[in-house]
């Protein structure tokens, strides 16, 4: 083996183990994500709320090697154009099994991650009223289809919002976070809110059973941000690179998740009074807020910015809450919400940034552009399934069901049988009596 | 099935069934497999919500120690 043939299988090694460690560390976001959902639903409903989330993840790692990784080879130009090119993307090519030329593998793996990060998304927000069946369904159409299609358009070197105008998103606030938020929105628009959450129009708190393991699973998703944000970086032997071409480093990616986490997590607490739920999901605010030009924010302006979208995200969560929306975790606030307002934020603040390949500089209508066609695209598909899953009584299980608790019917199992008391139930005294 | 007589010539593609039909198959029988998953999933669900609005016990026989009582 001669010295250039040793140089390139080592890169292509480095490459293969940089991507393994960014599968390994998202899966901490999964890990979070369960346990933020028990920790958030009542007692009644915990090992649903976790039967859900391991579902998820197996649904749509599952539907993404299917059909996923094909459309975000196929769906780059708008609307399509790369059909024929995409074969090497359906699951019976040579491109898609065990290959000692190719690294295909390890990349479907990281986008496979970053799908099941959509569904984990839409999981907590319908927590506790939704059949699984029908979230399964909606989870594998956004996991495998609405967000990909949305990576093809605007997270992809040669996606076409890129290329004509000007798009910049290093950190996938857009099609991961901003479509997440807005399928998940139309979801919960027919799904309706849980029993007793709202009383003659009037929103009621329904606490957590267990705060800080919803604390604790949120501090996971900050560790498996950074497999996330890693997965974000073009590893190649000549340096680090944006997914849209343009050079970057680990270091400028440090820099601001770190400042993003700790200013969200600060412009929570002041918005929210300290209330924790909101002061912990300030740090998820603050990174997908500056998640767009990560790769360009002077550490301090990250910060700013960071402060701006946890400050946010309570008066987000209240205006949902005013159209009678029940988000259990927030989803819409933090995802859609600090999404929407870190694109538009990028759009003035790196305005004139070039891209690559002499594609349109970075510009305020590019990004406003984008943050419409993803949110449209995350809504409409989000409403009109749920909709039809409603009027086919699939989406949400019978009131009395919802009243009992799903881990007395569809779980035949006991989450704590020796130890914290299930949730008391107006109907109590009728069953016992 | 296999695509190499031996390592000493294997470059590219070395999978199961590679260069036939059997990776085709495979991927279809896969998909099939996850819908019956849905199918079985929302039968499940069914008879699970059923069985609670009738009071009856998910699980048949005894009720172990620390198990709900049916609803």
């Amino acid at each position: 083996m001669t010295p250039e043939d040793t140089l390139a299988s080592m890169e292509a090694v480095i490459t293969d183990l940089f991507y393994w460690v960014s599968i390994a560390l998202m899966i901490c976001i999964h890990a979070g994500f369960l346990a933020y959902e028990v920790g958030a639903s009542r007692s009644k409903n915990v090992l649903a709320a976790a039967m859900k989330n391991l579902l998820t993840f197996s649904v749509v790692c599952a539907t993404f090697f299917f059909f996923g990784w094909w459309f975000y080879n196929a769906f780059y130009q708008f609307p399509v154009g790369a059909i024929d090119t995409a074969t090497a993307a359906l699951p019976w090519s040579d491109d898609m099994g065990p290959n000692n030329s190719s690294v295909t593998g390890i990349f479907w793996g990281a986008f496979a991650l970053f799908a099941a990060t959509t569904g984990s998304i839409l999981s907590g927000a319908v927590l506790e009223r939704i059949r699984t069946s029908a979230f399964l369904i909606l989870t594998t159409v956004l996991g495998s289809v609405v967000w990909i299609i949305g990576a093809a358009w605007a997270w992809h070197g040669s996606g076409w919002l890129l290329t004509e105008w000007g798009w910049h998103d290093f950190g996938a606030a857009g099609c991961v976070h901003l479509i997440a938020g807005a399928f998940t929105l139309g979801v919960l628009i027919n799904l309706g809110p849980r029993i007793g959450r709202f009383v003659d129009g009037k929103a009621i708190t329904i606490p957590p059973h267990n705060l800080p393991l919803t604390m604790l699973g949120l501090m996971l998703i900050f560790v498996g941000f950074f497999g996330f944000l890693m997965g974000c970086v073009v590893y190649t032997n000549t340096g680090y690179f944006s997914i849209f071409g343009n050079q970057t480093t680990l270091s400028a990616v440090a820099f601001s998740t770190l400042m993003g986490l700790a200013g969200g997590i600060l412009g929570a607490y002041v918005s929210s009074k300290g209330e924790p739920f909101w002061t912990i999901s300030g740090g998820l605010a603050g990174v997908i807020s500056v998640a767009p030009g990560m790769d360009l924010y002077h550490p301090a302006l990250a910060f700013i910015i960071a402060v701006a979208g946890g400050l946010l995200i309570p008066y987000f969560g209240k205006a949902i809450e005013k159209f009678g929306i029940d988000d259990v975790v927030g989803a819409v606030a933090v995802h859609g919400g600090c999404a929407a307002f870190g694109i538009v934020v990028s759009g003035f603040v790196l305005w004139g940034y070039p891209n690559v390949a002499g594609y349109p500089d970075i510009n305020p209508l590019g990004q406003i552009g984008g943050f419409v066609v993803l949110a449209l695209l995350g809504f409409l598909p989000g409403y009109v399934l749920s909709l039809a899953l409603k009027k086919a009584k699939m989406l949400r299980i019978p009131a009395a069901v919802e009243l009992a608790g799903l881990d007395l019917s569809e779980v035949p199992a006991t989450p704590y049988p020796e130890g914290i008391p299930v949730t008391i139930l107006k109907s109590d005294t009728e069953v016992t009596a | 099935m296999s695509p190499i007589d031996s390592w000493d010539d294997a470059s590219g593609v070395v999978f199961t069934g590679a260069g036939t039909i059997w990776p085709v198959l495979f991927s279809i029988v896969a998909f099939a497999l996850f819908v019956a998953f849905l199918a079985v999933m929302i039968r499940h669900e069914k008879h699970a919500y059923v069985a609670m609005l009738k009071h009856e016990p998910i699980e048949k026989g005894p009720a172990v120690e620390g198990e709900p009582r049916v609803y």
